[in-house]
């Protein structure tokens, strides 16, 4: 008997209908709040728009990677400040990454009390939060270095102080060329007995030392050149003139601040991280290898590294999203990221939130969806088949 | 005791922490001899071939394999684990790498055989095994039977004097049992020196040498197989191989 | 072939080498030149930082104090800021006359803690709903005031420890059942419901935990008709609900499919309705299984309440650092890492505990299955 009840029970009528009553309420609940947003904009007399791009920003940005002074646009202070903490990023994803293989390495040795010491590390970084690290850094830690006057002294060359790292800035003098050419022979000429070695090896099975002699090569070609041409590279070394250092450059404590929170605090969970990959490659792996013979290095980067990579390539992209995204907090010890930008100088002085809020989130958006798709492209290179 | 043992086991023990796996194991074998290791479990038989390859460690006694003795120095362990080739109860193979490549790297890296020439030896073993069809194939696209014959393949390519089985079939299901058997009975027909620890009492009996029965780190019994299983000597042997019987 | 049928041995005490002390030390420490190496040297690291801490936090160390004066060098840590400044720490810029209030609260938080930890028998159960149940109540009413004559406190007063608590219950609290009704959408077989719930979380866990609480502050008033009347710290609280509520939705989305197939399939061959089966069988089994990554998600989100630093409240972090830059006590930097140092410690007593909480759940939980 077909009356309006077993028409309603059918499943595809069920769930089309639920389905369209939430496309439905999503429509409306978007239009309400546009409608409210709208105004109450117009209550409160806020501009709309995004012409203040081009207004002049005002404010200094130090560190600037490009050109930028406070006469600059807004426009260009946000790319400044962005290029700011895609490179915080960077830098801290490769030392934290470093730093945590080894904290990884301690914690599987067989040496128990470098083992307890991993642990120490992994859980006194891992509980404190990080703006507590940071804070330490940079109000503690780094407040606690000398005045310019009377700066930490390395060999006279470069000093370390309560307002930065100041260093060398290698200047190119005559013939320098020639050793930073020579570098680049140096390098091409590893690579060419590297690709050989491979060769040598896939044809007559004998091994060669290739990565040694390579990073042979690349130190001492360029310095036997250096040493022939009278070592023409010249170095601008800060020199302490009345209030301040002139020439070199200098490190920020700012930075430094950050660079070192992040890459302690990221680096325990990314040791981890490493070691839980490591141990989750079946302990029978091993064993086969070890029973052909492979010694240990070979057993590990021939069959043990390559499938843990698949057990801690997922969580580790996600400790560098994390990270990408923990770089705003630089806002609090006053480096100038993309979040101080946004929310500290531009969002006082031109009061448009809204546009500035969507570009905020576009911007972090766009830094975390190109990391995923870094990590889904790298997840179908590395794809085991199965049945 | 002494012509020419290829395997010879002193006064072995060995100990997990507290628990004594194996006491005081005098064994001795000969070159091209199959012996067959059976016994309950946690009696130490598959402890007892590992200390052949130092993937365990004896604590008191001494192993002499190939006249060379085992111990703390790595040269001797690493020559001594080209000479002898293990099968594992869970296969074990490389799943990263194709069948091809599994059997091809070991050669290539530990014995430094160039490419070419290692391909054409595993071609070789894997028709040995009448698996060559599957070069290609990754290892998760194998059957269990599948694999495990690849992996006696991968342990024959290393040309080891000495073959260890440790509880190869145990993994598998029952049609695919026979032609892993019947790969080692082959081998067995050539001349290697097999030591193979198992439940396949049929095995057993048609390519064994000699079977040794362990209980609870002991050798109890040594025989030969038609002496042992149709007159064993030792109540234990005896109450074993009624266990055993009973499934077939 | 001979016949060997030997005489029975018994087993032997393991040797020497391998059971005793001195072997755990061979085998430890020093079971080759490299590690011995490697041991000399974090013992002598070990002793160099343990001797030199104790010195620091002991010895040398100043307790009590009114101003930074009191502690002019660097070799003894400054315990008097803490001694001095605890009050504002534990209880932020609630009126002291109203301490009892959040001492009541503390101490039921206490109380339900221990429920927990302990085993009561057949009343567990009971005692620890009641007291799950009891604490938000309670703590409401005495913590916010305006009920049975109790004096209103505005939440903007929350401030310290009792800040971060509470920034943090309601966190979980609300992130709870929300992540739960998002994972269930995440995994609907609703093409649309199952879309938008990805694309709603997986929006939140892109964007910086800042920029969403300073969009929400900021931001409220214009979306919401009286947005502006709603409380800072409230426009707060709702952010980290909100975006805490997709990391749950991602836990229990782990657990959801660590659930194999074969349950569903038995719930519907029994002929059990979505809702049925999720309550009964499913659910029950997938939140048991998501809790070791609830736990870590919660540890998370403590630690994280220090960010509203960033839109000027005061935490426990952040009442420090004000305190820290007051003039009483502002001053050279050793006094900012002895109260960082303390302010460590509480941090790390509250997360380390509830990480060894839920190692000691995961131990049980595995026995017991």
């Amino acid at each position: 008997m077909r009356n309006a009840f077993s028409f309603w029970r059918k499943e595809s009528v069920r769930s089309l209908t639920y389905q369209w009553a939430v496309v439905v309420a999503l429509i409306y609940g978007l239009y309400w709040i546009y409608d409210t947003a709208t105004t109450n904009m117009a209550r409160l007399g806020l501009k709309t728009g995004f012409d203040f791009l081009t207004d002049e920003a005002g404010f200094p940005i130090s560190p600037a990677l490009i050109d930028y002074s406070p006469k600059s646009t807004y426009a260009e202070a946000m790319i400044v400040t962005l290029l700011n903490t895609i490179t915080l990023s960077g830098i801290a994803i490769v030392f934290a990454t470093l730093l945590g293989f080894f904290i990884a390495l301690s914690k599987l040795s067989p040496n128990l009390l470098l083992r307890k010491f991993g642990n120490c590390y992994v859980e006194i970084f891992r509980n404190v939060p990080l703006l507590l690290q940071l804070f330490f850094w940079y109000f503690a830690a780094l407040k606690m270095l000398p005045g310019k006057r009377s700066s930490i002294n390395f060999f006279d060359v470069a000093f370390l102080n309560i307002e930065g790292f100041f260093v060398p800035l290698p200047v190119l003098q005559e013939g320098g060329d020639i050793v930073v050419l020579s570098l680049l022979v140096g390098l091409c000429v590893s690579i060419v007995i590297w690709i050989w070695a491979r060769f040598r090896q896939r044809n007559t099975g004998q091994p060669f030392p290739a990565f040694s002699v390579g990073i042979g090569l690349v130190i001492l070609v360029p310095f036997f050149t250096a040493w022939v041409l009278d070592f023409p590279i010249g170095w601008e070394i800060p020199k302490f003139g009345r209030f301040n250092f002139n020439g070199g450059t200098s490190l920020e404590p700012e930075f430094t601040a950050m660079l070192f929170g992040l890459t302690l605090y990221n680096a325990a969970f990314i040791g981890e991280i490493i070691r839980a990959g490591i141990l989750s490659v079946d302990k029978g792996q091993k064993e086969a290898a070890m029973s052909i013979g492979f010694s240990q290095m070979q057993a590990y980067s021939q069959v043990i590294v390559p499938q843990a990579l698949r057990f801690i390539i997922p969580p580790i992209t996600n400790q560098y999203l994390n990270l990408a995204k923990s770089t705003a907090l630089a806002a609090a010890i006053g480096y100038a990221d993309f979040f101080w930008a946004m929310d500290g100088a531009i969002a006082p002085q031109t009061g448009q939130v809204m546009e500035l809020q969507a570009i905020t989130l576009a911007g972090y958006l766009g830094i975390s969806l190109f990391i995923a798709m870094l990590m889904a492209i790298y997840n179908q290179f590395s794809k085991i088949p199965e049945r | 005791m002494e012509f020419d043992s290829i395997i010879l086991f002193e006064k072995v023990n060995k100990w997990f922490g507290d628990f004594h796996v194996l006491r005081d194991i005098d064994l001795s074998v000969v070159k091209g001899e199959k012996i067959v290791i059976c016994g309950p479990s946690g009696s130490g038989k598959s402890t007892l071939i590992r200390c052949i390859n130092r993937l365990e460690e004896h604590q008191r006694g001494k192993i002499i394999v190939e006249g060379i003795e085992l111990n703390d120095d790595l040269k001797n362990i690493d020559t001594i684990r080209s000479e002898v080739g293990m099968v594992f109860q869970s296969f074990n193979l490389f799943p990263h790498m194709s069948v091809l490549d599994n059997l091809v790297i070991g050669q290539h890296l530990v014995r430094r055989v160039p490419k070419k020439e290692a391909e054409e030896i595993a071609i070789t073993y894997l028709n040995r095994v009448k698996i060559a069809d599957q070069a290609d194939k990754y290892p998760g696209q194998l059957s269990g039977g599948q694999q495990q014959r690849v992996a006696i393949a991968r342990s024959l390519c290393m040309r080891p004097k000495i073959m260890l089985f440790d509880e190869v079939t145990s993994a598998l299901d029952p049609e695919m049992v026979k032609e892993v058997l019947d790969v080692m009975v082959d081998l067995a027909q050539e001349g290697m020196t097999m030591l193979v620890v198992t439940h396949e009492m049929g095995f057993a009996r048609t390519v064994a040498d000699r079977v040794i029965f362990m209980d609870e780190g002991q050798i109890i019994e040594e025989n030969s197989p038609d002496a042992f299983f149709d007159a064993p000597s030792s109540d234990r042997a005896k109450n074993f191989i009624g266990q055993v019987l009973h499934h077939l | 072939m001979q016949t060997t049928a030997n005489q029975f041995k018994n087993p032997e005490p393991a040797p020497f080498k391998s059971g005793s002390f001195w072997g755990w030390l061979k085998i430890n420490l020093f079971s080759s030149w490299f590690n011995t190496l490697i041991t000399i040297c974090l013992l002598y690291l070990l002793y160099a930082f343990s001797t030199s801490f104790i010195n620091w936090a002991f010895i040398n160390a100043v307790w009590f104090g009114d101003t930074a004066k009191a502690c002019p060098n660097s070799n003894g840590a400054c315990w008097a800021f803490v001694t001095d400044r605890w009050r504002l720490f534990v209880y932020g810029l609630y009126p002291k006359e109203d301490y009892w209030r959040v001492n009541i609260v503390y101490a039921l938080a206490a109380l339900t803690i221990i429920s927990f930890l302990f085993s009561f028998g057949r009343l567990k159960k009971i005692f620890r709903i009641s007291m799950v149940t009891i604490l938000p109540i309670a703590g409401y009413i005495l913590l916010v005031g305006g009920y049975f004559g109790l004096e209103y406190v505005a939440p903007e007063n929350f401030g310290g420890l009792l800040l971060t608590l509470v920034i943090a219950s309601i966190s979980i609290l609300g992130s709870i059942p929300l992540g739960l009704m998002l994972a269930l959408g995440r995994t609907s077989n609703l093409a649309v419901i199952s879309k938008v719930c990805t694309y709603f979380i997986e929006f939140w866990r892109g964007v910086p935990h800042i920029v969403i609480i300073v969009m929400f502050v900021a931001l409220l008033p214009i979306f919401i008709p009286d947005g502006s009347k709603i409380d800072v710290v409230v426009r707060a609280f709702i952010a980290f609900a909100a975006f805490n509520s997709a990391y749950m939705a991602e836990v229990f989305r782990g657990g959801l499919q660590s659930i194999p197939n074969g349950q569903f399939e038995a719930s519907r061959a029994l002929g059990l309705s979505y809702w049925k089966m999720m309550g009964y069988i499913i659910l029950p089994q997938a939140i048991r299984n998501s809790i070791p990554a609830m736990v870590n998600t919660c540890i998370g989100i403590f630690k994280e309440t220090t960010i509203v630093m960033l839109i000027g409240f005061s935490d426990l972090l952040g009442i420090i650092q004000i305190s820290l830059e007051s003039s009483d006590w502002v001053g050279p930097p050793h006094i900012f890492s002895s109260a960082y140092t303390f302010a460590a410690l509480v941090y790390f007593i509250f997360t380390f505990g509830i990480s060894k909480y839920s190692e000691r759940l995961e131990n049980r939980s595995n026995v017991d299955s």
